[in-house]
């Protein structure tokens, strides 16, 4: 456990001094801002034609539906992505710079660095999805907001960053190239979101039910809708550890090549 | 303290080394002696545990590189060819993190960081990012970063190079002091090297051990044979007749003035060959002895 820490530290350390890091931190931030912005405009613009024409009857507009839903669909799209470019230089850069050699002669086994440096990759995307969360707590000040979705939406959403960290890092492990394991990496961010169209051309019911398991869009959905269920969390949970377990395969065999 | 055992290791159908058997006693200085390419880097890389072999065993301290690699790695400061450095890290937080991944306990980590910049003589540069050190400079911390842990083995692949002619006596002076509390393995492809610091020296060559003997055996062996080089003013054709006929000279190269002699008694012969110089009145401009090339001292060794 102790390597597994020491690993991590460095690593999460290595992003929070690095400028690249507050750069991207910058820009993400100040893009969000904006979409947040122009939705919450809109929904307001359209709340207020909706209570002129109910003449002040029925709940009004949902803000969750209009715009938190909508805030947090952006993030995703974002850190499609943007975590397999803040993940990409976990392996590539050690190979690169020949501190991957270091690692290899360090008394320490290949499961302890792989899940040192998965966790600094999800601290690192976890930090994002917390900036995210001033929004909604700042909109909470002068509307009502629905505590208990945008919870269970946050939970989506970080479960989801950390599934999208743990791919990025799977990605940097296979070359030492940052531009070829960053698009491989954005690739297979894109293809967890596909691939539950394999339903559409399976006949085997059986199939489609698999299918429809792995479907990253219905358990986001579910998250999004407000329904925390355990199959959500267990589909990330196995997605994260698939990912961390074939990583650990590879820098495993680093040692072979 | 290291024992290898029938080390081969191919890389697809070449074989980069080929059955090699040594031993390493513990405190000793071993130098690992070979031309580009003989296997020195690739044996050093096995013991550490870096790189499984092809066939044959390595143990450590009684272990298995390949059934115990986490005890063996314990026990091994690795400094390889390329310095494995964090450019992004200041010099004393990467010291730091290497003690920690070694294994050293929380306590004694800034002691061992201490020690390992005062030896590689690094205090200066320790708040430095080590991305704006120096060739030379980098090379220290990379062998700061081999002894941080105060390992009972240090595998160190061509420590001296890229270092300036004083860094190089400071840095064979600290491997020699190492000797006793730690045990030394360090590969050169240079004799003077091994010469100045190791008490044991194993040629390779080719991805075989052509030679092993101590210092003094090895010396014994060498000199047989010396290396003048002679630089004259009026070269003629009867003053290197004479030259190469001339008992004593092994062999004789060159020409124009120029000329590269193999002498078998570096006691008499200068010597004899100044003398003769001068009575043949061709202008004597230098003579001065020159060490073999690694090359020659293969063929001296082997035949
Ligand atoms: N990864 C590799 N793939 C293929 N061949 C390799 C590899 N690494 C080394 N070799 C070959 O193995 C042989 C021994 O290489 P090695 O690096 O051990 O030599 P060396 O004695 O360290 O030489 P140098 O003094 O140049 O560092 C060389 O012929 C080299 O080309
Ligand atoms: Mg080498």
């Amino acid at each position: 456990m102790k390597p597994t820490l020491t690993i991590f530290w460095k690593e999460l350390k290595g992003h929070l001094t690095s400028p690249s890091y507050y750069a991207i931190t910058f820009f993400y931030t100040l893009l969000m801002s904006y979409i947040y912005f122009v939705q919450l405009r809109s929904f307001s613009q359209r709340s207020l034609q909706y209570m002129i024409q109910s003449q002040g009857r029925g709940d009004g507009l949902n803000l969750h539906q209009q715009v938190i839903a909508g805030h947090i669909s952006f993030i995703n799209l974002i850190f499609l992505f943007l975590v397999p470019i803040i993940t990409v230089k976990y392996f590539t850069e050690e190979k690169k710079a020949r501190t991957f050699d270091l690692l290899l002669t360090s008394p320490i086994t290949a499961t302890q660095i792989v899940m040192g440096k998965m966790m600094a990759a999800i601290a690192a995307t976890w930090i994002l999805v917390a900036i995210s969360l001033i929004f909604p707590v700042v909109t909470s000040l002068f509307a009502q907001i629905q505590w208990g979705v945008l919870a269970s939406s946050y939970i989506g959403i970080f479960l989801l960053a950390a599934i999208y960290a743990s791919i990025g890092v799977f990605a940097s492990s296979l070359t030492d190239s940052v531009l070829v394991s960053g698009f491989m990496g954005i690739i297979l961010c894109l293809f967890t979101w596909f691939v539950s169209w394999g339903s559409e051309i399976s006949e085997n019911p059986l199939m489609q039910e698999i299918f429809g398991y792995l479907s990253i869009a219905k358990h986001f959905g579910q998250f999004i809708q407000g329904s925390v269920e355990i199959v959500g969390f267990a589909f990330c949970f196995s997605l994260i550890f698939f990912f961390g377990f074939i990583t650990q395969r590879v820098v495993e065999s680093a040692r072979w090549r | 303290m290291i024992e290898i055992t029938n080390l081969t290791k191919s890389y697809g159908t070449l074989k980069a080394i080929d059955r090699l058997n040594f031993k390493v006693n513990k405190g000793e200085i071993v130098g690992f002696l070979g031309p580009n390419g003989a296997g020195k880097s690739t044996t050093m890389k096995i013991i550490t545990g870096f790189m499984p072999p092809t066939d044959g065993m390595v143990k450590v301290s009684g272990f298995d590189v390949f059934e115990d690699p986490i005890e063996v790695k314990k026990r091994i400061g690795y400094l390889p060819e390329t310095p494995p450095l964090y450019t992004d890290m200041y010099v004393q937080d990467y010291l730091a993190y290497v003690a920690k991944l070694k294994g050293v306990t929380k306590g004694k980590v800034k002691n061992g960081v201490d020690t390992a910049l005062q030896k590689a003589n690094l205090q200066d540069v320790r708040k430095r990012m080590i991305r704006n050190l120096s060739k030379g400079y980098r090379q220290r911390v990379g062998i700061a970063q081999a002894i941080v842990s105060d390992p009972e083995i240090l595998i160190l692949d061509e420590p001296t190079v890229g270092l300036d002619p004083k860094q190089v006596a400071e840095i064979r002076t600290l491997i020699r002091s190492l000797a006793g509390h730690h045990t030394v393995v360090l590969s050169t492809h240079i004799l003077s090297e091994v010469q100045a610091i190791c008490e044991r020296i194993i040629i390779i060559n080719k991805g075989k051990i052509v030679a092993e003997d101590t210092l003094e055996g090895l010396n014994r062996r060498m000199s047989g044979v010396t290396r003048l080089v002679l630089k004259i003013k009026r070269p003629n054709q009867e003053f290197e007749k004479s030259l190469k006929d001339m008992s004593g000279v092994v062999h004789c190269s060159g020409g124009h003035g120029l000329y590269s002699l193999d002498i078998n008694d570096a006691q008499s012969m200068p010597e004899k060959i100044a003398e003769h110089a001068v009575k043949s009145n061709v202008g004597l401009l230098e003579m001065k002895s020159q060490d073999m090339n690694l090359e020659d001292i293969f063929i001296k060794l082997t035949s």
